[in-house]
C-alpha cells in the first residue's frame, strides 16, 4: 500500500488532473492510521467489537477510505465504515470523517458531538481549529494534518505522542 | 647442524621443558581467545538487536505518515555511536525509504536488500534487520549496520598480551630447566664419560662413581659389574686365541687340500659340474663346461645363467628345477634333460642336482652333474623307431591277412593248398561246400580220398607238372559236382615257393564256369545262326535285285516274242498257200489259165510283190529274233553272275574293283530306275584287288541300298549317289556318298551296332555285318555324315599293293 502511495505521489507531481483522487487516496490511508494512533476509553470500545467509521454522506472519499479498511483489521479490531444521518446513529461511531461537502452539516452537529468519545477527522481547512480532532492540511503537494489536543481530550480520545510528534499542534484557547 | 637426536642430554632435557610450557600456554591462549571472540560477537549482536528493537517503533509513524524528515532525524541520532556504519527504513515492500550512514564514508555505503528480523557477519560489519510492525501489521524493516573495529582492537590487544606472556614465562621455563636438569643428566654425562674412557683406553679397572639409588645408579652398578665380567673374559680370551691360532693353522691345511680336490675334480671332470647361486647364476664349474656352452674364458660364465646358453624352454625348466630344490631343499637324482645347444644339435644329459648349503646348513644355491648321454639316447630312439617301425608291418600284415582272408572266403572261388604229397593244408569255406565236408575232414587228406581215382589221378599228375615246371596250369575241366551232375570248371594252379625260393607244394583255385560256358555255347550258336540268317538275306538280297533285272529282260523277250508271234500269224506267205490251190484248180488249162484268165494273169506280178513282202518280213523277224537271243544271252549272263556270288565265301579271288561295283550298281539297278536316283560314277583309279568277291559285293550292295533309303526317306526329287573308287599305295577306298536323310550325331557311334536300324522293317544286321566283313578282309569301313539332312558318306577300305597292274577296262 505504502508502495502505491509512493507511486501516487510520483504521478501527482507529473499530472495535476490526478492530484485530486491521489490527494483521496493518501487521506483515506491517513484516517486508518489514525485510528490506528489513537486509543477510545474502554466502554467505548470493548475487546473485539469493531471500530466503526462514521461517513456523513455515501460516495467520494468516502468509498476511498471502505476501500481502504477493506479486510483490515486494527489490534483485533474488525473495521467498519457507514454512512450516519442522525445524531444517534453518529454517536454510534468512533471516528467520524468529515468531507468538505459535509463540513456545514458537521458545524450543525458538531456542538452535540462534543463529550462523545469521537474522533472527528475533517477535510475542511481549520477542521481542528473549529472543534474537530485533527484536520487535514495541504502544504504544497503534500497532505499533512493538524490535531487539537484540547479537543481531543474534550471527546475523549487519546492520541499517541508519535502522532503528535508529526502533526501541527492547533494552541488551546482558554 | 646435529639433529635433535644428537645434541647433548642437558640441551635436550632443557628444551624439550621449554617446549612443554610454550605449547601449554600457546593452547590456552587459543582457546581463550576463541571463547572471547565467540562471547564478545554474541554480546555484540544482542546490543545491536536491543537498538533495532527500540528504534522500530520510533521509526514507525514516520513511516505511515510517510513523514522523510520525521525518520531522517530519528535515523540521525545513531551518528552518536561511533561504530554505526549506517542505517536505513524500508517501506513494505522493502524500498528504501529513509537512511543514514556515518559521514566518514561519504556516502559510499551500499545498502543492502531489505530482509526480516535476522542477524549477518558480513566481512568487516555485522548487519542487524528488524521487522516495523504496528498494531500487529508489519509495515517496513529497519536496518542498521555496526562495523567491527571494537572487536578487533579488542582481538589485538589479546594477541599482544599473549605474545607477551608466552616470551616472558619461556625465558622463566628456560631458566628453571637449565639448572633442574643438571640433577638427571650429570650422574649420565659422568657415566658416560667413563664408558668412552673404558673404551678408549681398553682399561677394564676402571669404575663408574654412583650418585645416588636412582634408575641412574642401577645402571652405573650394573655397567661396573659388566666391567667386572668384562675383566675376566678378557683374560680367559687371551689364553683361548693362542690355543686357536693352532687350530686356524691346521683347519686352513685341511682346507686346502679340500679346495684341491675340488679344484681338481673341476679341472679334469669330462661330466659337467656346476654350482649355481639363489638365482640360478653360474658361480663355480668344472672346465668342461666350457665347451659345452661355447666358451673358452670362464669369466664368460660366471654370473650367467641357462638362458644364456640354452633354449628358452630347457632353461625354464632347469629354473623351475633350481627353484625347487632351494624352495624344498630335495634333490633331484639321475633326471634326463633335453638341451638344443646355440647351434641348434640337440642333445641329451642325465643330471642330478642337489642343494648347495653353506656352513650354516643354509641352502645358497644348487650344484649338479650332469652326464653327456646323447649318444646313448640316440641309439634307444634308433631302438624305438625299429619297434615301432615292426609293430607297424606287423599291423600292417595283420590287415593284408585279413583282407586276403576275406577274399578267400568271399570269392566265388574254390581255393586249395597241398604239400608236395598232394596232401591238402588249406581249403577256404566255398571249397569245404563244394566237396560237401568240413575242413578238418580235408586238412591232411588227397584228392584219392576226395575224388573218383581216376579224375584224382589226373589231379595229381597236373600238381606235378607244376611241381616240375614251376609253370602255371590253367584249363577247363570237367567236374563231377557234389549233387552228382557234370559240370565244368577253370583251373588255376601255380607253385608255391617258400623264401628260399624251393617248391612246397601247390596252390589251386577253381569256379564253376558251367553256365559261363554253356552261355557262350549258346552265343556261338546264336551267332552263327545270325550270320547263316545274313548270309541268307544277302543272298536274298542279291537274288531279288537279279530276280527284277531277270524280270525286266523277260520283259523284252515277251515283247519279241508277241511281236514275232503276230508277224508270223499274219505273215504273207499263207498266201503262197493260196497260189497253190490256184494252180491246182488250173492244172489242166494252167497255161491258158496264166495267160487267158484275168486272175492268171495277174499272178506273176503278185508273185514278184509276195517275193519282196516274205524278204521284208523275214528281215524284221531276223531283227526280232536276233534281239530275243540277245536278251537271252543277258539273262544267261544274270543267273550266272548271281551263280558267281552266291557261291561260297573264303575263296579269295583277284578282281577289278570298277567291274564288282558295276556289278553292284547293275544288282540294284532296277531300283534305281525306280526310285529315279541319279548315280555319279567318279572312278579315279581302276585298281585291281585280291580279295573275297562275296563279301565285298554284299558290303557295296548294302551300302548302296541304304544310300537309296537315305535319298527315298528325304523325299527329295534330286535324289543322288555319288559312286567313287580311290587307291593310294596301302589302299583301294570305295566311297558310297548319298544327299538323304543323313546320321544324327546322337546315332554316330551306334550305326555299326548289332541290331540298330532306323527303317521300319530293318533288322539292324546290314552295316553290323558290313563292318565285321570289311574286318575280316582286313580293311574298314568308314562313315561319315555332317548330320540330320546332310547326306551320309560310307567308304569301304580295302588293303591294296600297288604294284598290281591298274585294270584296264571300260565301261
Amino acid at each position: 500500500m505504502f508502495f502505491l502511495l509512493l507511486l501516487t505521489r510520483a504521478v501527482q507531481a507529473a499530472n495535476p488532473a490526478v492530484s485530486a483522487n491521489a490527494d483521496q487516496q493518501v487521506k483515506a490511508a491517513f484516517v486508518y492510521n489514525f485510528a490506528k494512533f489513537a486509543e477510545w476509553p474502554a466502554d467505548r470500545l470493548q475487546e473485539g467489537s469493531p471500530i466503526v467509521i462514521g461517513l456523513l454522506s455515501a460516495g467520494g472519499i468516502g468509498n476511498q477510505i471502505a476501500a481502504t479498511v477493506r479486510d483490515r483489521q486494527i489490534d483485533h479490531h474488525p473495521i467498519v465504515v457507514r454512512v450516519v444521518t442522525t445524531p444517534v446513529e453518529i454517536r454510534a461511531v468512533h471516528l467520524l470523517f468529515v468531507a468538505n461537502s459535509d463540513q456545514a452539516r458537521f458545524a450543525e452537529l458538531a456542538p452535540g458531538l462534543r463529550e462523545t468519545g469521537i474522533l472527528t477527522v475533517g477535510e475542511a481547512p481549520d477542521f481542528a481549529r473549529t472543534g474537530g480532532v485533527i484536520g487535514f492540511v495541504l502544504s504544497g503537494n503534500k497532505v499533512n494534518f493538524e490535531i487539537s489536543p484540547e479537543a481531543a481530550e474534550r471527546a475523549g480520545v487519546k492520541l499517541s505522542s508519535q502522532l503528535l510528534k508529526l502533526a501541527t499542534i492547533v494552541p488551546r484557547k482558554g | 647442524m646435529p639433529t635433535f637426536r644428537d645434541l647433548p642430554l642437558a640441551r635436550k632435557l632443557t628444551a624439550i621443558t621449554v617446549l612443554i610450557c610454550g605449547v601449554a600456554l600457546l593452547v590456552a591462549f587459543i582457546v581463550f581467545g576463541v571463547y572471547d571472540r565467540t562471547t564478545y560477537r554474541k554480546e555484540m549482536t544482542r546490543d545491536l538487536a536491543i537498538l533495532a528493537d527500540e528504534f522500530d517503533d520510533n521509526v514507525a509513524p514516520g513511516l505511515v505518515f510517510m513523514d522523510t524528515a520525521a525518520l531522517q532525524k530519528t535515523l540521525q541520532t545513531l551518528a552518536a555511536n561511533p561504530h554505526i556504519l549506517a542505517a536505513a527504513v524500508y517501506d513494505q515492500a522493502g524500498v528504501l525509504y529513509a537512511s543514514f550512514q556515518r559521514p566518514d564514508l561519504g556516502g559510499h555505503f551500499v545498502f543492502p536488500v531489505a530482509d526480516g528480523t535476522a542477524q549477518h557477519f558480513v566481512s568487516d560489519r555485522i548487519d542487524t534487520f528488524k521487522d516495523i510492525e504496528l498494531q500487529g501489521e508489519r509495515i517496513g524493516s529497519f536496518y542498521v549496520a555496526s562495523d567491527l573495529i571494537a572487536y578487533q582492537l579488542r582481538l589485538r590487544r589479546f594477541a599482544t598480551m599473549a605474545a607477551g606472556l608466552l616470551g616472558g614465562c619461556s625465558l622463566f621455563a628456560l631458566f628453571l630447566a637449565f639448572r633442574l636438569q643438571r640433577v638427571i643428566s650429570d650422574p649420565i654425562v659422568a657415566l658416560a664419560t667413563t664408558t668412552e674412557r673404558v673404551a678408549t683406553q681398553k682399561d677394564y679397572g676402571l669404575r663408574a662413581v654412583k650418585h645416588g639409588n636412582d634408575e641412574v645408579g642401577l645402571l652405573v652398578d650394573g655397567f661396573n659389574n659388566m666391567l667386572v665380567q668384562i675383566q675376566a673374559r678378557d683374560r680367559a680370551l687371551h689364553a683361548a686365541n693362542a690355543n686357536l691360532e693352532q687350530r686356524v693353522l691346521e683347519r686352513t691345511a685341511e682346507l686346502a687340500e679340500t679346495s684341491g680336490l675340488l679344484e681338481g675334480m673341476l679341472e679334469n671332470s669330462p661330466d659337467l659340474i656346476y654350482f649355481k647361486d639363489r638365482q640360478s647364476g653360474f658361480k663355480r664349474f668344472s672346465k668342461a663346461c666350457l665347451p659345452r656352452l661355447g666358451l673358452t674364458d670362464p669369466a664368460q660364465l660366471v654370473g650367467k645363467t641357462d638362458a644364456d646358453f640354452f633354449d628358452t624352454e630347457h632353461a625354464q625348466l632347469a629354473l623351475a628345477d633350481e627353484q625347487e630344490i632351494i624352495r624344498t631343499g630335495k634333490p633331484i637324482i639321475g633326471k634326463l634333460e633335453k638341451e638344443i645347444h646355440p647351434d641348434n644339435r640337440v642333445g641329451w644329459v642325465l643330471t642330478t642336482k642337489m642343494p648347495w648349503r653353506n656352513g650354516a646348513g643354509e641352502i645358497v644355491g644348487t650344484f649338479g652333474i650332469s652326464k653327456d648321454v646323447t649318444a646313448w639316447k640316440e641309439a634307444e630312439a634308433g631302438l624305438q623307431t625299429e619297434i615301432a617301425e615292426r609293430r607297424r608291418v606287423a599291423d600292417e600284415l595283420k590287415a593284408s591277412d585279413a583282407f586276403l582272408h576275406s577274399l578267400m572266403e568271399n570269392l566265388p572261388v574254390c581255393i586249395y593248398r597241398k604239400d608236395l604229397d598232394g596232401r591238402f593244408v588249406f581249403a577256404n569255406s566255398r571249397f569245404c561246400a563244394i566237396v560237401a565236408r568240413p575242413p578238418e575232414e580235408i586238412v591232411g587228406r588227397t584228392d584219392f580220398d576226395l575224388s573218383p581215382p581216376e579224375v584224382a589221378r589226373k589231379y595229381l599228375d597236373d600238381d606235378g607238372r607244376v611241381i616240375a615246371t614251376r609253370q602255371q596250369f590253367q584249363g577247363e575241366e570237367p567236374h563231377v559236382r557234389p549233387d552228382g551232375t557234370m559240370g565244368w570248371v577253370q583251373t588255376l594252379k601255380v607253385a608255391l615257393l617258400n623264401s628260399q625260393d624251393q617248391v612246397v607244394g601247390t596252390q589251386g583255385m577253381f569256379w564253376d564256369v558251367t553256365e559261363l560256358k554253356r552261355a557262350a555255347n549258346e552265343v556261338q550258336r546264336l551267332n552263327s545262326e545270325l550270320i547263316q540268317v545274313s548270309r541268307q538275306a544277302g543272298m536274298a538280297e542279291i537274288a531279288t535285285g537279279v530276280l527284277h533285272n531277270v524280270g525286266n529282260v523277260l520283259n523284252s523277250v515277251n515283247v519279241s516274242a508277241t511281236l514275232v508271234a503276230d508277224q508270223i500269224r499274219q505273215t504273207k506267205a499263207q498266201n503262197v498257200g493260196k497260189l497253190a490251190s490256184l494252180f491246182a484248180q488250173h492244172k489242166t488249162d494252167l497255161a491258158t489259165f496264166l495267160t487267158q484268165d484275168s486272175r492268171g494273169r495277174m499272178i506273176p506280178g503278185y508273185l514278184d510283190t509276195l517275193a519282196q513282202d516274205l524278204a521284208a518280213e523275214r528281215a524284221t523277224l531276223d531283227v526280232e529274233l536276233d534281239g530275243l537271243k540277245k536278251n537271252v544271252e543277258h539273262i544267261k549272263e544274270i543267273v550266272a553272275m548271281q551263280q558267281s556270288y552266291a557261291r561260297n565265301s573264303g575263296v579269295l579271288e583277284t578282281i577289278s574293283v570298277p567291274d564288282i561295283v558295276e556289278d553292284a550298281v547293275r544288282i540294284n539297278a532296277g531300283s534305281f530306275a525306280r526310285h529315279s536316283v541319279e548315280l555319279v560314277r567318279d572312278y579315279q583309279a581302276r585298281p585291281v584287288i585280291t580279295t573275297d568277291k562275296h563279301k565285298v559285293i554284299q558290303i557295296l550292295i548294302n551300302l548302296l541300298r541304304n544310300a537309296k533309303y537315305a535319298c527315298d526317306e528325304s523325299g527329295r526329287t534330286d535324289k543322288k549317289i555319288v559312286l567313287r573308287i580311290t587307291a593310294d599305295s596301302q589302299a583301294v577306298r570305295i566311297v558310297v556318298s548319298d544327299n538323304g536323310v543323313g546320321i544324327p550325331e546322337e546315332n554316330l557311334s551306334r550305326i555299326f551296332n548289332h541290331g540298330f536300324t532306323t527303317r521300319a522293317h530293318g533288322h539292324g544286321f546290314g552295316l553290323h555285318n558290313a563292318a565285321l566283313s570289311a574286318k575280316q578282309l582286313r580293311g574298314a569301313l568308314l562313315m561319315h555324315s555332317a548330320g540330320r539332312g546332310q547326306g551320309a558318306t560310307f567308304t569301304l577300305e580295302l588293303p591294296y599293293q600297288s604294284t598290281s597292274p591298274l585294270h584296264d577296262s571300260s565301261n
